[in-house]
């Protein structure tokens, strides 16, 4: 199965032709809980054709704050109003001190670290009544490191009971900004934790630095790692392709669906 | 305090460093990070209010200078603590924190308060979930399509463009925004203040025109002019025709 972030910029065309025909679409629940209208509409007509995944954006797991119960329920509601298949969010931050930063800070790889954000996974989890599966993130410095990313992210996993959230080009960037081997690090995750794939373009802004901006188009090296995810998974995941800038035309994101589904395809023969 | 709390808050203190230097640009030393990659976070950060303000706030980006904007966004992601975790809210909180302070600005501006509230209203009507259409008790009733708004202005910037209004155009204005039923658009249109209180008594309870002109006598004192009936009943039948009653 591959599916599409749904994205304002093309919703109405993607839902007015059949240039894409994604299994499940993905949003963000900030992005349409309380809206009406026009985008209502629209996303009301979405569902009417494709499976609903929700990938959150904002609950911020990692921070310091306590979690927003009041916009959990929403979320929570939403999840059920709009039959969603899976929630995810982010292993990582973007709220502090009661003010949100609108984007995904990494937080510290420490032990308390593992043990406080693991509780509060476990905190959303019961509330929802329902597991979460938590992005891997890309990061562009470690922050008062006490152990390996690796390490930190397959204790939370283990001490939260929650599923993982496998993005093969985070892992990329990763390796790239942080000089390791990403297959290694792949195959040293806790795989069959796994629920789910995000598969993005970055952008390379210099020599020793990629920032994960979701605004290009999938480079080979990434293709080939998500190859290797897939034939190391040896199962059934479904994976989504996110295009959040930059949007070409729906003929482009279409070629790129094609290619995942392929890959897919000759590792299940 | 617990050993466990201790170095939790030593997490914490690490987080609020890095979260404090992408809202203000002050630096205090995080151990192992790199503080040249450190840097892209706080500008990554000041792009999404950048661009979410400029999108949300086209008339008020092209009224002030780059200087301005750029200050006021600065000082507002490095002093504001935006609440909402659905940043398509955040322009609301910036239009109310602006219009609550006492920035120099707003000298220079005076209008604008104005522009930001004109500005924001019909993003939070475009936007706004669809209200319940009740039903009519009785077909003379007259009932106000739930999606509007009224917005009370001391500028019109709803009608001049913001770089041509004066001190002399300052007074009360009122807007009255409806989202149309079938392809959503915002319709703005200038009311009095008598429109927009009888906008008001529709929405709050069913009633039909005779209880209104009841409700007038009644309740507020005063008989009504032929003219003004009149009046009303034009906006009535404007209102018919372009979805703001049913």
């Amino acid at each position: 199965m591959v599916g599409i972030g749904f994205r304002k910029e093309f919703a109405e065309e993607m839902l007015a032709t059949t240039v894409l025909h994604p299994d499940f679409i993905e949003a963000a629940p900030e992005n349409w809980i309380d809206v009406g209208g026009f985008w209502g509409r629209l996303l009301d007509e979405a569902l009417e054709k494709y499976p609903l995944y929700l990938h959150g954006l904002s609950l911020s797991v990692g921070s310091p704050d306590k979690i927003d119960m009041k916009f959990l329920r929403k979320v929570k509601k939403f999840i059920k109003d709009n039959k969603a298949v899976l929630y995810s969010e982010h292993l990582s931050f973007s709220k502090c001190d009661n003010a949100h930063l609108y984007d995904l800070l990494p937080i510290p790889f420490t032990n308390e670290a593992v043990k406080h954000v693991s509780g509060r996974i476990r905190e959303v989890q019961d509330f929802l009544e329902q597991k979460i599966t938590i992005e891997i993130v890309s990061y562009y410095s470690p922050v008062a490191a006490e152990m390996s990313e690796l390490e930190f992210i397959n204790s939370v996993v283990t001490e939260s009971g929650c599923n993982l959230l496998l993005d093969v080009n985070n892992i990329y960037v990763n390796g790239f900004n942080h000089n390791y081997d990403p297959y290694s690090f792949l195959d040293n995750l806790l795989l069959d934790k796994v629920s789910y794939i995000h598969m993005a373009g970055h952008k390379k802004v210099s020599d020793d630095l990629i920032i994960d901006t979701h605004g290009e188009a999938i480079i080979n090296p990434v293709y080939q790692l998500f190859d290797h995810a897939i034939k190391k998974l040896n199962r059934t995941v479904p994976v989504l392709l996110e295009r959040d800038f930059n949007i070409p035309e729906l003929s482009d994101l279409a070629m790129e669906m094609s290619a995942l589904r392929k890959i897919l395809s000759d590792n299940a023969k | 305090m617990n050993d466990i709390n201790k170095i939790v808050n030593t997490s914490f203190e690490n987080q609020r460093k890095l979260a404090n230097f992408c809202k203000t640009g002050v630096y205090n030393e995080i151990a192992g990070a790199n503080h040249k990659n450190i840097r892209y976070y706080r500008k990554l950060i000041y792009n999404v209010f950048d661009d979410s303000l400029s999108s949300a706030f086209p008339l008020t980006y092209n009224l002030l200078t780059k200087t301005e904007w750029d200050g006021l966004i600065n000082l507002f992601v490095s002093s504001n603590k935006c609440k909402s975790p659905q940043v398509w809210y955040m322009p609301k909180e910036f239009y109310l924190w602006l219009a609550n302070s006492s920035l120099p600005i707003l000298e220079k501006y005076k209008i604008l308060p104005d522009l930001l509230k004109f500005e924001w209203f019909e993003i939070e009507l475009y936007m706004k979930k669809n209200g319940r259409v009740l039903k009519k008790k009785s077909q003379n009733y007259i009932l106000v399509n739930p999606d509007y708004l009224i917005m009370e202005l001391n500028y019109p910037v709803h009608k001049v463009n913001a770089s041509k209004i004066t001190q002399n155009d300052f007074g009360q204005y009122f807007v009255l925004l409806h989202r149309e039923k079938t392809d959503f658009k915002v319709i703005f249109t200038d009311i009095s203040k008598s429109i927009a209180l009888i906008i008001e008594l529709f929405s709050s309870n069913q009633m039909s025109l005779i209880d209104l002109y009841q409700f007038i006598r009644q309740e507020l004192g005063f008989e009504l002019q032929e003219k003004e009936k009149k009046e009303i009943e034009n906006f009535i039948n404007w209102g018919n025709s372009s979805g703001l009653f049913y």
